[in-house]
């Protein structure tokens, strides 16, 4: 089972949303990955064990795994190719 | 989406603000007297807003959903607000773009996980162009209240 990260500004709204929706996709489309949220600040820890980063707040670094937009997931406009960049990512 | 976070006395409309700063003073005096909020309420949510800002880029018109941690609330609430005027506020994970915002909605989350669907119900609503054309025609509290009541996907 993959992991997904998403973090945001607060943790109380949008990342749980994101979460959730992004949960029920990779359900859909039966690929084996899971979105956790967790804290902005511990970010960095959880990179390496993850296949993916979905961003939600502006990304002021590089990291070594693909970083998604996450507000495509929150507003659904561009979701779907944000959606491929994951699935792709999970392979 | 709770309908009971959506409160009639919450709703403001045709609100003057200068800025982000102006609207959200403005606002916090009116929650803090309500009682919904804390008086760690203003700075918190202009600190946030100003570091991860909450404009979101939909169409016909973009929506700020500013909130912040839920240590600031006291009571659950969705705030609507129409502007008068636009003010610039930033995109949401974008900082460096701005939109001219005039639909704004505070929201005061505490924590549960009720607000998930919330945000999805809200964010989708927000781009049903009928929708925002009736939220900005509407003439009083009551009828912007009940225009958000019924949006789709609203449970108990």
């Amino acid at each position: 089972m993959k992991k997904i990260i998403v973090a945001c500004g607060s943790g109380v709204a949008t990342s749980q949303t994101v979460a959730s929706k992004v949960n029920r996709l990779l359900k859909e489309n039966k690929v084996d990955a899971n979105v956790e949220v967790i804290d902005l600040k511990s970010v960095d820890r959880h990179i390496a064990s993850s296949a993916a980063y979905i961003a939600i707040t502006k990304t002021k670094k590089e990291y070594p795994i693909p970083v998604i937009n996450g507000i495509a997931f929150l507003t659904g406009i561009g979701q779907d190719v944000e959606l491929k960049k994951l699935i792709e990512a999970c392979k | 989406m709770k309908r009971d976070m959506l409160y009639e006395e919450l709703i403001e409309l045709d609100m003057e603000a200068a800025d982000i700063d102006d609207f959200f003073e403005k606002m916090s005096v009116k929650l803090l007297k309500l009682g919904y909020v804390k008086e760690t309420f203003l700075e918190a949510i202009k600190k946030r807003e100003a570091e991860y800002p909450t404009a979101l880029p939909v169409e016909p018109y973009a929506v700020a959903i500013p909130h912040t941690d839920s240590e600031h609330i006291i009571k659950p609430f969705i705030a609507p607000v129409r502007l008068k005027k636009t003010v610039k506020w930033c995109e949401m994970a974008a900082n460096d773009v701005e939109h001219d915002v005039r639909f704004v909605f505070i929201l005061g989350i505490h924590g549960s996980n009720e607000h998930v669907e919330l945000l999805q119900v809200l964010v989708e609503n927000f781009q049903d162009a009928q929708l925002m054309k009736d939220l900005l025609e509407a003439r009083t509290s009551k009828q912007y209240m009940k225009l958000l009541l019924i949006m789709k996907g609203l449970a108990g």
